[in-house]
């Protein structure tokens, strides 16, 4: 994944730094069409059966444990995957705020001529930011598989959502797209609960963008985002 | 009808008066002269069919299959190959030497799985590449749209794998036709199964992709479910393509149901099921019954994506390559030939309209549609997978076998994950046409189509 | 080199373009009615969406809500009220200028990035609605089809003894290649009329306010009114384009409005060019035709196409075409998008506008063309 991430910055994002955003847009749409052609010549559009090590199988009775009876069970590998996902969050939080490579990132994402000019070779840096970028979401995908058995054109299934959930986090803010997406998925899961579909037919299908809506139109930049990231 | 009309004749008419006409395409004047239906082959030496198949999208792997089974059809109907189906068909007109002594030619298409697509690409094999006949698809919303398209322009459509029972019911139409069962034959099939196996005492709750096939599906199975005495405890929509299920699968705990029921296709239904079964549902025992779910619609495919979590879960289908009967292993045989592995049931079911259509044309002499209408409707016949079978002549529904299968505990391949449990026979999944699934639709006129 | 300059030279040049389509596309097998119509209809819609994209520069995601709105209203109208088309597609563009109005007053409070995903959501949410809980209305995952008992008020006259009519103007039949001239005509008619925005005072200040939002904003200029006002022309455009494709085909789905679609249009207008007028509807022609023609290749119809070759380069060439086309031709399409964006920026015409500098000796600024 690192490797995969840093080739195409190498190769092809690098050289779009300073073209429009509806251009990167597009280009890394391009891509990942590419991408996902060769997987699907590869493996088949169908679905992929990847179960989670038999150690964690099944499933935790929360419940019983809290002494509420069997009233809640959760499956093991969904609470791995919770575990693991924040500690990745953790991990990329303290990178990017704690280090002086994390620091350097984030003054050149505010001015990237200006950290140039200070001598700072900033674009090896942002290659460097764009293959972790890829690590993560690759990790992301890897231990997701067990739960959503992977195919072809799982990326794009998740593309808009990312896309709003960033963006409804604020540009430039980790903080942000973390509050977002918690926000916006246990927002879904109450809007599918019975009780409330019975009041509003159809609300599980919309609730998410409807959310998305009415936060921009609350916090112009989203939840947390940054003045001057993604404006112009 | 004094109306102000432009045909063709006349455009080209005008292009030529433009001083353009030089490069006049064909297809201006191919059939130019009184043909009396779209896409008369006339004295050429071939024929067209069309195969509208998904390329692209969630049913990629189906599509290709469906593709693969109408390459062999054609092979066959040509009288290459080791002949398939033709040999056990019964009765049959083919001679093995193309339909009407033409030779069949074909063209293929994209659906994406999206009405507009399909339909444009449908478009494109009326009315560039002279297709009489358009076949394939692997969702009902695709197949509904597309037959509708045949009956405005005037060609006949064999519906591929659509299990709503809006193709044959509400939206019917007199030049479509559907091989595939439905979404009542699947609950007729299940009930006395689910009865046998799990009792009369069951409570059941629904999961339902929030789509016009979901709905129709789920009321089928809550009607013959019922019937044999199982309460419903619930029916919830899930939003398709939801991807997580855990919201939905959650409630379901406490429900105090003791089966699942999930009216999911595709990659629905593989992530429902999966992210069920790690819920732990089916290790649950409620009432004193022990949890199951229940997949209405199975597709090997499908059950290939699902994995280890298909193990002993009852569902339905339309054939199976393991059938024994003689017309099954026939057409596993060529295609295992051909490609290295056993067909799907998307694959069967259109390697079956093809053959169907041919042979209707053989019969009635000519490709016209309202011809081929008239031989397909209310034709009976035989040794193509499922038993005796019969195009109704009322909404053009074909009445045959249903499979009731299970997941296999222990397969031997990747291919071998269902298992037949029972064939149902036909009588037992029959309906009257008026049945209150089906009613609201008109087949109307057929139509040839303006040449 | 000049008539491009004058704007009578270019409505003709362009309207001798357009109505001459079904000549010069058929040697490479696009002459059939269909694909002209969806290549007239999508050159509108793209033609609308580079008045909001390419003169203000506002990105937005989710203009395939319009074409969807404008669909479903010109079906509707064939239901209930007549089979002739004008008062479909009047009803389908006055519908789309009401959604575009409220979504465009919400959305445009916001700028960039904001923006987008504003009328993304939108757009979502209207796609997931149509798709399920209000099928009774649109029909869901079916998509909206005219039935025989449809009752169509105003052609009490029309029996339903002849099966489903299918949409006129004035008893001329809208399918076909009459239907491409109708729509070919209507794409014409939205050609000029855009042409004649961007030259426009008001096309003035919508260009500036790509250039320099806040500049404009200090000089006391609102720029509100104008902003909505291009968002709810180029959303009518989208509803003109989505009652067209009604017109010709008379069903409304609900995949028409999902991102995919939203995505395609802006595709489309990068592609070809966004911020000139004939881009669009070049780069609307590129995907149609890619979509149509590169998916309906299979085996033996490659080899047919290079049957004049010897066998063994026969076979060689099909086995290096093969995984481009047919079930492949995604994979065609995403490194079309990408050999396009890297090699000329700016869409087709900027690059035709840059070899046309290097060739020509009447080397004209290229900023001359591109409106």
């Amino acid at each position: 994944m690192l490797l995969i991430g840093l080739a195409m910055e190498r190769g092809l994002i690098r050289h779009f730094y300073k073209r429009t955003h509806a251009e990167q847009i597009l280009v890394t749409f391009g891509l990942a069409i590419v991408i996902q052609e060769i997987i699907k010549a590869n493996f088949g559009a169908n679905p992929i059966p990847t179960s989670a090590p038999d150690i964690v199988a099944g499933s935790a009775n929360i419940g019983t444990f809290l002494g509420l009876g069997d009233a809640i069970v959760y499956p093991w590998w969904r609470l791995i995957y919770l575990t693991f996902s924040l500690m990745i969050l953790g991990g990329v939080f303290a990178f990017l705020q704690f280090t002086t490579f994390g620091m350097v990132v984030r003054a050149g994402m505010h001015d990237r001529d200006m950290v140039n000019l200070l001598g700072i070779n900033v674009e090896r840096r942002f290659t460097i930011v764009f293959g972790l970028a890829a690590v993560v979401a690759g990790l992301a995908g890897v231990m997701y598989a067990p739960i959503l058995p992977p195919d072809y054109h799982i990326g794009m299934d998740f593309l808009v959502l990312s896309f709003v959930v960033v963006v409804v986090g604020g540009m430039g803010s980790l903080g942000g797209a973390v509050a977002a997406g918690f926000l916006l998925g246990i927002l879904q899961s109450f809007a599918s609960m019975n009780e409330i579909k019975s009041l509003f037919p159809g609300i599980d299908q919309i609730i998410i963008y409807l959310v998305a809506v009415v936060i921009l139109l609350v916090r112009p930049r989203g939840l947390m985002g940054r003045k001057g990231v993604m404006e112009d | 009808m004094k109306q102000p009309k432009i045909n063709r004749r006349d455009v080209l008419k005008g292009g030529a008066a433009l001083g353009l006409a030089g490069a006049a395409p064909m297809f201006f004047t191919r059939n130019a002269y009184a043909a009396s239906y779209l896409n008369d082959p006339g004295n050429a030496a071939t024929v067209t069919l069309g195969f509208n198949v998904p390329q692209t999208g969630a049913y990629a792997d189906e599509g290709a299959d469906e593709l693969r089974a109408y390459e062999l059809a054609v092979q066959h109907i040509n009288g290459e190959g080791d002949g398939g189906m033709l040999n056990t068909m019964q009765p049959s007109a083919l001679k093995g030497n193309g339909i009407l002594g033409k030779k069949v030619e074909y063209v293929t298409g994209d659906t994406q799985t999206k009405s507009d697509a399909a339909r444009a690409s449908a478009k494109r094999m009326i009315e560039k590449d002279g297709a009489v006949m358009i076949t394939g698809g692997s969702s009902s919303g695709v197949a509904i749209a597309v037959q509708g398209l045949c009956q405005e322009a005037g060609v006949i459509f064999m519906a591929g794998l659509t299990h709503s029972n809006d193709t044959t019911g509400k939206d019917k139409r007199r030049n479509g036709f559907r091989h595939f069962f439905n979404g009542y034959m699947s609950g007729q099939a299940l009930g006395p199964v689910l009865e046998k196996a799990y009792g009369k005492e069951r409570n059941a709750y629904h999961l339902t992709a929030d789509y016009t096939w979901g709905w129709t599906q789920e009321a089928s199975i809550k009607a013959s479910t019922e019937n044999i005495g199982w309460k419903t405890n619930n029916t919830v929509k899930t939003p398709v393509g939801a991807g997580d299920f855990s919201q939905y699968i959650t409630p379901v705990l406490n429900s105090g149901a003791d089966t699942l029921i999930l009216n999911h296709y595709g990659k629905d239904m593989i992530n429902s099921l999966t992210q069920a079964v790690q819920f732990g549902l089916r290790d649950k025992n409620v009432n004193g019954n022990d949890f199951v779910i229940v997949v209405p619609l199975y597709s090997r495919l499908m059950a290939q994506g699902a994995g280890e979590n298909v193990k002993g879960i009852f569902g339905s289908t339309n054939w199976h390559w393991s059938l024994p009967d003689e017309g099954s292993q026939a057409f596993v045989k060529s295609f295992g030939q051909a490609y290295g592995f056993p067909p799907s049931q998307a694959a069967h079911t259109c390697y079956v309209q093809a053959l169907l259509y041919a042979d209707a044309c053989e019969r009635a002499g000519t490709f016209m549609p309202c011809e081929v209408v008239g031989a397909l409707e209310g034709h009976k016949f035989d040794g193509m997978g499922n038993g005796p079978t019969e195009y109704r002549a009322e909404d053009h529904q074909c009445f045959k076998d249903v499979l009731v299968v299970k997941g296999k505990e222990n397969p031997s391949s990747q291919f071998d994950v269902l298992e037949v449990v029972e064939v149902t026979p036909r009588a037992q999944v029959e309906y009257a046409p008026d049945n209150e699934f089906f009613a609201g639709g008109d087949l109307g006129p057929c139509n040839n189509g303006s040449a | 080199m000049n008539i491009m300059k004058s704007e009578i030279g270019m409505m003709v040049v362009f309207t001798i373009v357009i109505l001459t389509m079904p000549l010069w596309l058929a040697p490479i097998g696009a002459g059939y009615p269909d694909l002209l119509q969806k290549f007239a209809i999508f050159g509108l819609f793209a033609i609308g969406y580079n008045i909001l994209f390419g003169l203000t520069g506002y990105l937005s995601f989710g203009h395939a809500a319009f074409l969807g709105i404008g669909s479903y209203a010109a079906v509707w109208s064939f239901k209930l009220l007549t089979m002739n088309v004008l008062p479909a597609i009047l009803f389908g563009v006055v519908c789309s200028g009401i959604f575009a109005f409220c979504i465009g007053y919400v959305s445009l409070r916001r700028s960039g990035i904001y923006f987008s995903i504003l009328t993304l959501a939108f757009a979502q949410m209207s796609y997931n609605l149509a798709y399920s809980v209000l099928t009774p209305i649109t029909n869901g995952e079916t998509g909206l089809q005219l039935t025989i008992n449809d009752p169509r008020i105003l052609d009490a006259a029309v029996t339903s003894a002849t099966g489903l009519p299918s949409t006129t103007l004035f008893g001329l039949s809208m399918s076909g290649y009459s239907g491409f001239y109708f729509c070919a005509v209507v794409l014409i008619i939205g050609f000029f009329i855009a042409l004649r925005i961007s030259r426009s005072p008001f096309g003035l200040v919508l260009k500036g306010i790509k250039s320099n939002q806040t500049r404009m904003k200090y000089t006391g200029f609102n720029t509100r009114p104008y902003m909505i006002t291009a968002f709810v022309i180029s959303g009518m455009y989208a509803g003109l384009a989505g009652s067209l494709m009604a017109v010709t085909d008379p069903l409304a789905g609900a995949e028409r409005m999902q991102w995919t679609a939203s995505g395609e249009v802006v595709l489309m207008t990068i592609l070809g060019g966004a911020g000139t007028l004939v881009g669009p509807v070049l780069g609307a022609g590129l995907i149609k035709y890619f979509e149509n023609i590169f998916s309906a290749f299979n085996d033996k119809s490659l080899h047919e196409l290079f049957s004049f070759l010897p066998e063994i380069l026969e076979n060689g060439v099909v086995a290096i075409i093969r995984p481009f086309v047919g079930e492949g031709w995604h994979l065609m399409l995403g490194l079309l998008f990408m050999l396009i964006i890297i090699f000329l920026p700016g869409g087709v015409m900027k690059g035709i506008d840059r070899i046309k500098t290097k060739f020509g000796s009447k080397s004209e600024k290229p900023a001359e063309q591109s409106e």
